[in-house]
This record gives C-alpha cells, sequence and structure tokens, in this order.
C-alpha cells in the first residue's frame, strides 16, 4: 500500500479541517471529490508530510512519517504539487526543477539528467531556459509537475486540477 | 520526447538485442546534451556552502534566502552607512543601535510563508526545513554582523568612541535576532517577527536611556551580557520548538 489512512484528524484551532478518514491506496491514480472546505486540501497536505496530522494513523510508503528518518525517505519519493504552486520568479524552469531535485537529496550527478527528462516529459524543453515569470499560468503548472517527477516517486499528492492541458500531462507522466 | 525510464527500458532492450548500427537512441542522447546544457553552475558562495554543510540542497537553499539577495544587503548598508553618517554628525554611536534592529529585520525574512515563494513546496523536500531556517539564520546573522562591525567600526574610528560601543552591540544583536527568529516562526510571519523584534529592542533602547541617561546604556552595561544570552537561549528554544513536527501522531 502505498497510502495507508486510519481515523485520521487535522485540527485547526477549533475547527476540525480532517475528521476521522481512514482509507488505503496502491498503484494507480486516485481522485479526492468534495465541496470547498470539505479538507481535500488538508488531507493531501498531511499525505505529503507537510503537516502532521491531530491525531490518527498515517503510513505513507510503508513507512511511518512521524519520526525523522522514515519522514526523510518518504519525502525523497515523493512528488508533491501543491495547490498554489509558489515559484522564485526569477527561475528559469531547469533552475526551478534543480532546486528541488536537490532538496529532494537527490544525487548531485544525477540532477542533470533527471532534470532534464522531467523537463522535456512535461515538453517544455523548449522553455528550459526561460525565466518563470515569463511562462503562462498552463506552463507554470507543468513546470511544478517537473518538479514532482524529477525523483523516481512513489506517491504524488497533488491538488487543484481545474485545467484538462495539465491533466493531460499527467496522465503522460504517470510512472 | 519520451521519459527518463521508458528511454532506459527501450535502451536495455536494444542491449538484450546487441547494438546495431542504426539503434541509436536519439531521444537518450539528446537528454545527455539538454543535461549539459541546461546545468547551471553553482557560484562560488554556493560551492563553499555545499562544501560547508554537505549538504547541495541546503546549499542550494541558502543562496535563496531573501534577506541575503543582492537588494536587501544594499538596504541594510545603506541604513548602517546613514547610522554612520549620523554618528559623524552628532557625535552619539548610532549604528551600534541600527545594527541589532537590521539584523533582526534579515533573520524574520530568511524563511517562512509569505516570505519564501515555494514555501509550502519546500516543507515536503527531503533536506528539512527546520535545517534551511537554521542555516539562512546563521547566515544572514553572519553577514549581518560582518556588515555592522565594519560600519560600526567607521563610526568610531571618527568619533573615537570605546570598543565598548563598537562591539557591544553583538550580544544584544544575538538576543533581537532570536527574538524576532521565535516571533516569526510562532506566528509563521515575516512581518510579526520585524515587529516584535524591533519594538523589542526599541523598548530596551529607551528604557536604557530613561534609566541612565545614555542611549548606549543598553551596549556598554556589561551586567546586562548575561540577561541578553538567556534571553536570546529562550527564544532559540521556543523557534526550535516551534518548528518541530510532533511525534506520534502519525
Amino acid at each position: 500500500m502505498n497510502v495507508e489512512i486510519s481515523d485520521l484528524t487535522r485540527r485547526f484551532g477549533r475547527t476540525r479541517a480532517v475528521d476521522g478518514v481512514s482509507l488505503q491506496a496502491g498503484a494507480g491514480v486516485f481522485g479526492l471529490l468534495g465541496p470547498n472546505g470539505a479538507g481535500k486540501t488538508t488531507l493531501l497536505r498531511m499525505m505529503a508530510t507537510v503537516i502532521p496530522p491531530s491525531s490518527g494513523r498515517l503510513r505513507l510508503l510503508g513507512r511511518d512519517p512521524g519520526s525523522y528518518g522514515p519522514r526523510k525517505e518518504i519525502r525523497r519519493r515523493v512528488g508533491y504539487l501543491p495547490q498554489n504552486l509558489g515559484y522564485y520568479p526569477g527561475f528559469t524552469v531547469a533552475e526551478f526543477v534543480e532546486y528541488f531535485a536537490l532538496l529532494k537529496d537527490m544525487p548531485p550527478r544525477q540532477v542533470p539528467r533527471s532534470v532534464a527528462a522531467a523537463v522535456e516529459q512535461v515538453g517544455l524543453g523548449d522553455k528550459a531556459r526561460a525565466r518563470l515569470r515569463t511562462l503562462s499560468g498552463g506552463m507554470l503548472r507543468r513546470a511544478g509537475i517537473a518538479q514532482a517527477i524529477v525523483n523516481p516517486p512513489g506517491w504524488i499528492p497533488s491538488s487543484g486540477w481545474r485545467s484538462a492541458p495539465c491533466c493531460a500531462t499527467w496522465a503522460s507522466c504517470r510512472p | 520526447m519520451t521519459g527518463g525510464h521508458e528511454m532506459a527500458g527501450d535502451h536495455e532492450s536494444l542491449a538484450s538485442h546487441g547494438p546495431g548500427p542504426g539503434d541509436v537512441d536519439l531521444g537518450r542522447v539528446w537528454l545527455g546534451v539538454a543535461a549539459q546544457v541546461w546545468r547551471r553552475r553553482p557560484g562560488l558562495a554556493e560551492r563553499a556552502a555545499g562544501r560547508l554543510l554537505r549538504s547541495p540542497g541546503l546549499a542550494r537553499a541558502l543562496v535563496t534566502t531573501p534577506s541575503l539577495l543582492a537588494g536587501w544587503l544594499l538596504a541594510s548598508a545603506v541604513v548602517l552607512m546613514a547610522g554612520v553618517f549620523a554618528t559623524l554628525g552628532t557625535g552619539t554611536p548610532y549604528v551600534p543601535l541600527l545594527a541589532p534592529a537590521v539584523a533582526g529585520a534579515g533573520i524574520a525574512y530568511a524563511y517562512g510563508p509569505g516570505i519564501d515563494p515555494a514555501w509550502e513546496l519546500s516543507r515536503s523536500m527531503a533536506v528539512s526545513d527546520r535545517m534551511v531556517l537554521l542555516a539562512r539564520a546563521l547566515a544572514v546573522f553572519a553577514v549581518n554582523a560582518a556588515l555592522g562591525l565594519a560600519a560600526a567600526a567607521a563610526g568610531a574610528a571618527a568619533v573615537r568612541t570605546a570598543a565598548a560601543v563598537t562591539f557591544g552591540w553583538l550580544v544584544p544583536m544575538t538576543a533581537v535576532c532570536a527574538l524576532a527568529l521565535a516571533a516569526a516562526t510562532l506566528a509563521r510571519s515575516a512581518n510579526v517577527g520585524v515587529t516584535v523584534g524591533l519594538a523589542g529592542w526599541a523598548i530596551v533602547v529607551l528604557a536604557g536611556q530613561s534609566a541612565s541617561g545614555r542611549l548606549t546604556a543598553v551596549i556598554t552595561d556589561t551586567a546586562l551580557v548575561l540577561p541578553y544570552l538567556a534571553f536570546a537561549a529562550v527564544c532559540a528554544a521556543i523557534a526550535w520548538a516551534a518548528t518541530r513536527i510532533p511525534r506520534g501522531t502519525s
């Protein structure tokens, strides 16, 4: 199982954003559907180890993200794409993807080739040296996908799917 | 263009059938070329930081620190230069009073939501964001200490002030930086960190002046060194706790 969740909750002050969720997911593509404010993004952020749960049990890629060592191992294999992709406007596409490859602890020798492969895979090869501030919203999203797949990801939590071209890009990038 | 994994698979299948003259995998060749063409050459500071920190990722995160970018450093230098000119004009050492405030603002703006564009993404990375914060905070502190020392020495040489005034602000600067860092991490807002740090320092300076009649009392009074250090330690512990991911909630 890639994701095993049991009775997971997340509170922000008095608000229960996620309340007793249990699910299991193996290989494949899964979607979380629900109305605004249902807690989908919070659940995905917990699955990406960005925020810890308030209670419940969460195992990712067979490991417990509550401990430092396993969490680091999970993070090496997670390709997270947040709802609002933050980016450094002055970075080029290749620099942006390289930055996250390095933060994912990839061996430096592998980084240039993995960056090139990820950038080509999302169809941004001709924009690899373009500054992010010059890209359209769709291209930025694809740059975000490139950083998510630059490592061989075992698990890709991502949110904010509203654009058909991006969904098509994802579909072509499935590991 | 096909993906790296697919190409690796193709290559293996080609290898199993033996190489042939027409079996050149152009996709693989192109990736090798692109990797070299798009490769970024790290600068001197990044290479040095990579060797020191033993982590290229941490080094890259360090050189992207917002408060270490050229514009911020230039602004800090301008503020301190204004302090030097004010010192020369009035004879009152303003640089030792400005330096902790400038450093505190830099520390608060080193890392966090709203400051680092890709902060949320960075929090899902194998290189710990706490380590990024620590490395950036230390680097900002060191750079600001160097800037402050240069400015303080320039001002002190001109008005012939004592060594206590020239160097005495380093310990208060540690306390102000720790306060700004603790407030920024607790509130998850750099602006709150800057406000608390500056307000705290202003209160201490004004309280010192009203108690002793001297504006520089808070940096020359050696009895304050231990309280400053104790306060800095408490604030650092708060910042450490605020960036902790709780155990046992997995």
